[in-house]
């Protein structure tokens, strides 16, 4: 749920991916095969600027693009690198009250939030332990609610549970924000059964 | 206001895994590799070495590959990379599904994992049966829920019954895809039971 953009990795990833796969396998068939290494030594004058015997100025040139490329490439990675994780956010609503014509802002920290729904959802029985965080997901907030159930409780009595305490939360608010609930395995207090059965 | 969109979005990313570690890896070699080059370029200026080895001797003994080269190493190096990429490449292209179900809900956006949907089956059918809490195992699949019961030694069970109470839960929880549930006896019974 958080703010990673997934197009962009998946992207690098099949890129990476292809050029490293293309690197092995025309290595290995340039030193297995023969006429993969024939058609390497034609393509390879490509690489004479490089060598040892260029002229100066031709090396000089040659490995300066090796460089700008090089630079370039670290430049892209490190943009990838940011696109990762991110999109937490401190705040649930922000209303400057502009839509009434009245002055002053409201405010409301994720914190509130998530002590108001920890000690409400934490009081059903089925539920074992929880986290709320507060979310940015396109450009609105969005609330997770990870709950960790005791063995063998119904999902939809839980559901069912935290629908209605969100129903408080939106009166209490004044807005309905989008929330994921999410069910998750294992965690403290999912070994004990619960006993209300 | 209703959220469909934002709720789409959230659910179908809950529901595929994360591919952000995988990612930092790539990163990172493609880093090493960027770095690597940066690092040759600067020596062949100043017209130095590392390690006794001038960068433009590299370039030379790879344009004459595969002259000059042992073959051992050159192939074992070029399939390690070879094998990476192809790691990348499934990764970046597979959909890779987590073992989570949705449930309807008017208000929330729902995923369980499918253990806590197993656990769910055991004891439906464990208490239409009364048996003993380690008698039901639960197992979720796609589109199956299969729950197997063992019983003690010469214990009867009503297996229809138990059935009818796990496809009972599963109609209330009400899961996409939705499962067809399935119970089944083990005919061998325990002893400790």
């Amino acid at each position: 749920m958080n703010a990673t953009n997934r197009g962009v990795g998946r992207t690098t990833l099949v890129l990476v991916g292809l050029a490293l796969l293309v690197l092995g396998i025309g290595t290995i068939l340039v030193q297995t095969v023969s006429w993969a290494a024939s058609t390497w030594h034609d393509w390879a004058h490509v690489l004479g600027d490089l060598g040892r015997d260029a002229p100066r100025d031709a090396s000089v040139t040659a490995w300066t693009w090796v460089l700008g490329g090089a630079a370039v490439l670290g430049v892209l990675a490190l943009v990838v690198l940011t696109t990762l994780g991110g999109g937490r956010t401190g705040t649930v609503v922000e209303d400057d009250g502009s839509a009434d014509g009245v002055a002053g802002a409201v405010r409301i920290d994720s914190a509130a939030v998530q002590h108001a729904l920890s000690s409400a959802i934490g009081d059903l029985p089925e539920v074992g332990s929880l986290a709320v965080d507060v979310y940015r997901v396109r450009g609105q907030r969005a609330i997770r609610i990870r709950v960790r159930p005791r063995r063998g409780a119904s999902p939809r009595a839980i559901t069912t549970g935290v629908e209605g305490i969100i129903e408080d939360l939106d009166a209490l608010l004044g807005d309905r924000l989008p929330v994921l609930l999410e069910i998750a395995r294992g965690g403290a207090g999912s070994g004990r059964t619960d006993r209300v059965h | 206001m209703t959220h469909d969109r934002t709720y789409r979005r959230i659910l179908r990313r809950e529901s595929t895994a994360s591919r952000s570690g995988t990612v930092v890896i790539a990163v990172l070699v493609v880093l090493v590799l960027a770095a690597a080059a940066v690092f040759a370029a600067a020596l062949v200026f100043l017209g130095q070495r590392a390690l006794g080895i001038d960068p433009r001797d590299l370039v030379d003994a790879a344009a004459r590959a595969p002259r000059g080269l042992d073959t051992t190493i050159v192939v074992g190096v070029a399939a390690i990379v070879a094998v990476v990429g192809l790691v990348f490449l499934a990764q970046g292209l597979l959909p890779q599904r987590r073992p989570r179900h949705t449930m309807s809900s008017d208000r929330l956006a729902v995923v369980v994992d499918d253990e806590v949907l197993a656990s769910a089956a055991a004891r439906a059918a464990r208490s239409a049966t009364r048996l003993g809490p380690d008698a039901a195992v639960g197992t979720v699949g796609r589109r199956t829920v299969d729950v197997v019961l063992r019983p003690a030694a010469g214990v009867d069970v009503p297996a229809v019954a138990a059935t009818e109470a796990v496809t009972e839960e599963f109609r209330a929880i009400d899961v996409v895809p939705s499962v067809t549930a399935r119970v089944r006896v083990q005919p061998t019974g325990r002893v400790d039971g």
